[in-house]
């Protein structure tokens, strides 16, 4: 024999190996083997004995004799394979069959594999290292797997807690997720907004399990977070999108619907992002869907958000559903279809269950079928009323910032081109400054943009808007005027400073032609113009010019609004 | 669109929604969103809850709105669903007492 096959029948083996037969000459050979390789032996003289010693004490490999008395080695196999339930013991029959069906016998009962009287010696060390080597890997492997197991539960646990929506939210949609994985990369997500707006999400990220549902507690956390500051649906799906871009891998997305139900004034206002349509019905008949107009979230870091709007009237359900659903297939593998779908509104009878018997309809067409997707439904009745005032959040506007500036030119065509507020919005955002005080902000910031460059570098007369006909003049002026500049210049600063109070101080200046601040009248209640620096006076607390008027510095409180 | 009116004949109204902001760039959409409807009798309802923010050149095309209301014989305008922000440009340049405002 070669060296190196030499060698490796000289290692050591380690273990309890248990010598059944019941011919006590043929025990004490093998055990002698299996002694001078480095095992502890055990000797059964029948298969009864056998699984006894098997049951009381740690066996790591079995050598069966096939034909004893009591219990044959085929039954007795079969018992400690069964004894020994995750764990791989080798079992060995040791024979001088040589039947065919003896021999597949000893496979079939649970033996790994079979030895031939006489026995070998070079043989039975091989065989037995060969298995030493795929008992190790299977308990790896069973180890592996049991902590994977204990991982996910425990993850699963505090993952629920993390994402919750609120009770009383939940309380006014019916929902279920049925998950492909202890995970599901479907979530719903439910929460009232101050203005009494109920937002819901219905997200299927890509795949399906852990790696799934991990994404969804940053969107969970934004979703319910920014729904009870205030900020609109929109905003927040453009957060939850610009969020997934960052973190999610490329291959990985979150198609979406998003709902906003008014109910103070009958309004339902969707967006889905490459979900399956989402469906009004009434009386069992669908009366309007809602179909994707938008990619789903986290492809690309801007995406164009428009919102479907539509007046609902009490008597209306939505039902949204993941893919899992549609395409839940059975054994023939035809897939569960709309039309069955259809057929559970049941002509709207019995809306309070719909989900139930959705499911139930699911289970009779798929039997037991294991799906490969995750299934969603989410049924919103709309039963508006005007009578339940709106749950109020008083969570303060979280501003653990330092100090930021963002400043900005534009000069020329860019100014006809671009809102400085619409520029500037999506930072106040980013840093966390609430709808309210965003808003306000955008009026101070878009005004003193219009007196800089409608006065300041167009030099317009606000008094031509006298009328409907002077106000359309006006902006056909500003227009034209606009797309004459090439050389005008606004600059904006935008600084938020914490101390003493939070604050911004907004400062705008031009290089164009200075005007007098106090030339510009009180309008009186039915002027059509002059109200720009008044307004701005009245939401900063303090605005001052510089410059003969080509540089304004107006500082606006942030607690003064909230 | 950003501008989107309505019209409910059952209810006997014309609802504008404003989406996003509202400011001069909108002046154009929001008079074509009344100009050419037929309003006499009618509420004349705008539905603010989707506006982002409004600045003052908002305010003259409110009082435009307002204007076209009273000669077309409207019922009634009455603004809905302000933002906090712009409920506040509002009461700060008094139109609060101009035009009823639904919250």
């Amino acid at each position: 024999m070669e060296p190196n096959v030499l060698s490796f029948l000289e290692r050591p083996a380690k273990g309890v190996a248990l010598v059944v037969d019941d011919t006590k000459i043929n025990r004490t050979l093998l055990c002698r083997v299996l002694v001078q390789m480095g095992y502890d032996v055990l000797e059964a003289e029948n298969g009864l004995v056998a699984v006894e010693m098997f049951a009381a004490q740690t066996v790591d490999i079995v050598f069966m004799d096939v034909m004893m008395p009591e219990l044959d080695g085929f039954a007795a196999t079969r018992q400690i394979k069964t004894l020994a339930g995750e764990r791989f013991v080798p079992v060995l029959f040791v024979t001088s069959l040589n039947e065919v069906e003896a021999l597949v016998s000893c496979i079939a009962c649970g033996g790994d594999d079979i030895l031939f009287k006489p026995v070998n010696q070079s043989v039975l060390k091989a065989k037995a290292l060969g298995f030493e080597r795929t008992r190790r890997l299977h308990n790896e492997l069973a180890e592996l797997h049991k902590q994977m197991q204990q991982d996910e539960r425990m993850a699963q646990r505090v993952f629920s807690g993390m994402i919750a929506s609120s009770p009383h939210a939940l309380a006014d949609i019916n929902f279920s997720i049925k998950s492909a994985a202890i995970f599901s990369g479907d979530v719903v997500f439910t929460e009232y907004s101050p203005n009494g707006d109920q937002h819901i999400l219905l997200g299927d990220f890509t795949g399906h399990g852990l790696q799934a549902a991990i994404a969804s507690t940053p969107v969970a956390e934004l979703f319910h977070g920014l729904t009870r500051r205030g900020f609109s649906a929109k905003q927040i799906i453009r957060r939850i999108n610009k969020r997934l871009h960052q973190v999610l891998p490329i291959h990985m997305f979150m198609a979406c619907t998003m709902v906003v139900i008014s109910r103070n004034t009958n309004m339902l206002r969707v967006f889905n992002a490459g979900m399956p349509d989402a469906w009004l019905f009434e009386n069992g008949q669908v009366s309007q869907r809602f179909a994707a107009e938008s990619i789903a979230l986290g492809i690309s870091r801007e995406i164009s958000i428009e919102f479907n709007q539509v007046s609902v009237n009490k008597q209306q359900h939505l039902l949204l559903f993941s893919d899992g659903v549609v395409e839940a297939v059975n054994e023939q593998e035809h897939a569960f279809g709309e039309e069955r779908l259809l057929a559970c509104l049941n002509g709207g009878e019995d809306l309070a269950n719909l989900i139930p018997a959705i499911e139930q309809s699911l289970a009779q067409f798929c039997e037991d079928v294991p799906q490969a997707d995750d299934q969603s439904l989410v049924h919103v009745p709309i039963t508006l009323s005007n009578n339940s005032p709106p749950p109020k959040h008083s969570e303060p506007e979280v501003l653990d910032l330092d100090d930021w500036q963002w400043q900005m030119t534009l000069q020329g065509r860019s100014l006809a081109k671009a809102s400085p507020v619409s520029l500037m919005m999506p930072v106040l955002e980013e840093l966390g400054i609430g709808e309210t005080n965003s808003g306000l902000l955008a009026a101070v910031v878009s005004d003193l943009f219009s007196n800089a460059l409608e006065h300041g570098l167009l030099e317009l007369d606000s008094s031509v808007k006298q009328d409907e006909l002077g106000f359309a003049h006006y902006y056909q002026l500003r227009e034209q005027a606009l797309n004459e500049l090439t050389k005008a210049k606004i600059h904006i600063k935008l600084e938020f400073t914490k101390l003493p109070e939070p604050g911004f101080s907004v400062e705008l200046s031009h290089n164009g032609k200075g005007f007098e601040p106090e030339s510009i009248d009180e309008p009186g209640s039915g002027d059509l113009s002059g109200r720009g620096i008044q307004l701005v006076q009245a939401l900063c607390s303090s605005v001052a010019y510089f410059d003969e008027g080509k540089r304004v510095v107006a500082q606006f409180r942030l607690d003064d609004h909230s | 669109m950003s501008i989107q009116s309505r019209l409910n004949s059952e209810d006997g109204e014309l609802v504008i929604t404003v989406e996003g902001r509202f400011d001069y760039s909108k002046h154009q959409d929001f008079r074509c969103s009344y100009k050419d409807q037929a309003i006499d009798g009618m509420l004349l309802v705008l539905d603010l809850s989707a506006a982002e923010y409004m600045d003052s050149s908002a305010l003259g095309m409110m009082l435009l709105l307002k204007e076209h209301a009273e000669k077309s014989q409207a019922r009634d305008l009455v603004i809905r669903r302000p933002s906090p922000a712009i409920l506040k440009v509002l009461e700060v340049a008094n139109f609060d007492k101009l035009i009823k405002i639904e919250s």
